[in-house]
């Protein structure tokens, strides 16, 4: 299995070769004053340096050995999957709709079975924070297509 | 001044949200997962329709409480709730196993607020000066300071200097997207107008440090931590305990201070440093770990004692000390308070009421732990997979509360998953997020001192101040690689 940091520090040096050869088509500066790209092209290869030396790092450290999929890591990624149902149902069905939904199948996928926590906690928890966000403090709540 | 301040601290508004902060700042510092600097992300939102002193009492209180409510766990269950009580476990559980829980846990509360007061008063003293000297800044200085800020963040924080350089690399760059302030070119912005006013500081923070959190607790799920307390009614603190260890308080509460104005230094590195301290000057150190008060009390005293240490960088220099006045000075700027030395001058009232509010967050918390222990284990007992669907619903409020606008929401998820997998590989969060705020700073100031010296970098090195700084910065970046090198240089003459 791949260790978690060998996949960062490869994505980190990705990342820094794009910046620098994004940050080099910048407009240049005058009269011995950088211009914007000079900041990003010297973090560009300070990044690309250091993740070479992170990935020798890993190589040698012995405890450094986080693999990059388990059981936790599984439940993890389900969970983002079903977060991402969340904000997508929240642009068509609003805060208030959506909000419940997502508590009672994120419950239930963490295998909560009492039917009074998950009929209760989603109800009372949006009410509670309908009421302290929407109308105590007036902060807007994100709203759908329709309410 | 002395009357207006007083007149403003006393106002039931500051006082109800003193009260409501610390106590839920307590309960979040209790519960292991969830940590003082999510609670602040996930409280910023509440305090945009509120007065800036009201706003920012919530915040400093939830500060104080999380910071002394990880003992709770770690005295009870050996589990500390915040990293700062990794060393409250050492001494505090041993004595609890003795069934001493309730008097572990008066120690610890005594010992907090203590630590916390002598802090607000070495922040009353030490800040005016430090501000007042800083009003001479101008660009050369304030580079080398957000330099400087970077530098040692990156350097301290966290187990491996490669990994700390890193994240701060990472913070960097995130603060280039966006339009450049100096030349209006738009960098990184892929040409939508969401991302050229650049990453909108909250939702980042939210979900660095509060969405990552979760996915943290959802891997971590089913090892839920329950607290059996029907023996335990309140904290209990007897005379004679607390002269023994009220000569401790206070040497840990002032070098708890002292660490925390260094930026990057936070409670569980003071924890760590008190107890040493205490042990190695102790009649006898071997009683230390056995469940002895001066082994709660040097530990929870210096890491209260980092709330008025971390406050003084943030507010005379606006360089955060640590990820909690990180998350602070992004709900400064929302109140339109900038940080700096100016601060002092311009809201001389807001800042002395914020100083007097630090000083009362700490009786309060005295009286809420003395009292109420018993409650806040209820709370710790809440089990994880109801907690951490909710808190994610929070995270969702809290991003998108400041500009009411979806794409925060969007940009607060991806900074979670982002951070679980930092988490997950090692790599410290809170540089990523100072040089969030630094870059910009840093930047600005470089290319405005090279216009002010016509393209000569000597600037740097002619101004006495902004030389000092940058060449600690070069010393704390290297020195962790002398150190390693001379290491091996020794292990090899053993060798031989």
């Amino acid at each position: 299995m791949v260790k978690i940091s060998r996949i960062l520090s490869v994505s980190a040096i990705i990342l820094g070769l794009y910046v620098i050869v994004a940050a080099s088509q910048f407009p240049e500066g005058a009269d011995g004053v950088p211009g914007p790209g000079f900041f990003p092209v010297i973090l560009g290869i300070m990044i690309i340096l250091l993740s070479v030396l992170q990935l020798f790092n890993t190589r040698k450290d012995k405890d450094d050995d986080t693999k990059f999929m388990n059981e936790g890591t599984r439940r993890v990624l389900i969970s983002c999957a079903i977060i991402i149902g969340y904000l997508v149902g929240m642009e068509v069905l609003g805060f208030i709709v959506s909000t419940p939904i997502f508590l009672f199948s994120i419950m239930w996928y963490f295998s909560v079975r009492k039917v009074s926590t998950l009929i209760s906690i989603p109800l009372v928890s949006t009410g509670i924070l309908y009421f302290v966000f929407l109308k105590f403090l007036s902060v807007s709540l994100p709203t759908g297509l329709f309410f | 001044m002395f009357v207006d301040v007083l007149l403003n601290v006393f106002s039931w508004e500051v006082l109800l949200a003193l009260v409501g902060g610390v106590t839920a700042g307590i309960a979040i510092g209790a519960m292991p997962g969830l940590t003082s600097t999510m609670g602040i992300a996930l409280l910023m939102p509440l305090t945009f329709r509120f007065e800036p002193a009201v706003g920012m009492m919530l915040l400093i209180g939830e500060f104080v409480g999380g910071i002394y409510g990880g003992s709770i766990t770690a005295i009870l269950i050996n589990t500390p709730g915040t990293s700062s009580a990794a060393a409250t476990t050492l001494d505090g559980y041993p004595m609890t196993k003795r069934g001493e829980a309730a008097r572990a846990l008066g120690i610890s509360t005594i010992a907090s607020s203590t630590g916390g007061m002598i802090s607000a008063l070495m922040l009353i003293f030490i800040a005016p000066t430090l501000a007042s000297m800083a009003l001479e800044f101008s660009a050369p200085e304030t580079f080398a300071l957000a330099f400087f800020g970077i530098s040692i963040i990156s350097s301290i924080s966290g187990k491996s200097l490669v990994k700390g350089l890193l994240a701060g690399l990472l913070g960097l760059m995130l603060s280039l997207i966006g339009m450049d302030n100096i030349s209006g070119f738009s960098r990184f912005s892929f040409n939508t107008i969401f991302l050229m006013n650049g990453l909108s500081f909250i939702p980042v923070l939210v979900g660095l440090f509060a969405m990552s959190q979760c996915l943290l607790s959802v891997e971590q799920l089913y090892n839920d931590n329950t607290i059996d307390a029907k023996n335990l009614k309140r904290a209990k603190i007897s005379l004679k305990d607390f002269l023994k260890i009220l000569p401790t308080t206070i040497r840990s509460g002032i070098t708890g201070t002292l660490i925390g104005i260094i930026p990057g230094a936070g409670g569980d590195i003071s924890a760590f440093v008190s107890y040493d301290i205490e042990k190695r000057f102790s009649k006898h150190p071997e009683k230390f770990g056995t469940g002895i008060p001066e082994g709660i009390a040097a530990p929870e005293a210096s890491n209260n004692g980092t709330t008025g240490g971390a406050l003084i960088p943030l507010l005379t220099l606006g360089i955060p000390g640590d990820s909690n006045t990180a998350v602070m000075l992004g709900a400064l700027m929302m109140h339109n308070l900038v940080p700096g030395p100016q601060l002092f001058v311009e809201h001389e009232l807001t800042v002395k009421t914020l100083f007097a509010g630090l000083f009362i967050a700490n009786l309060v918390m005295l009286v809420l732990g003395l009292s109420n222990v018993k409650n806040f284990v209820k709370i710790v007992n809440i089990p994880k997979k109801v907690l951490t669907p909710i808190v994610m619903v929070l995270c969702v409020i809290g991003s998108f509360a400041i500009n009411s606008n979806f794409n925060d929401v969007i940009v607060m998820f991806v900074f979670g998953v982002i951070g679980f997998f930092l988490c997950k590989g090692g790599f410290p969060l809170s540089p990523i997020v100072l040089a969030l705020i630094l870059g910009p700073m840093a930047e600005g100031n470089l290319r405005r001192s090279l216009v002010m010296s016509h393209g000569s970098y000597s600037i740097f090195f002619t101004r006495p101040i902004a030389a000092v700084f940058i060449f600690i910065s070069i010393i704390s970046l290297f020195w962790p690689i002398v150190k390693s090198l001379r290491q091996e240089h020794a292990k090899r003459k053993e060798g031989r």
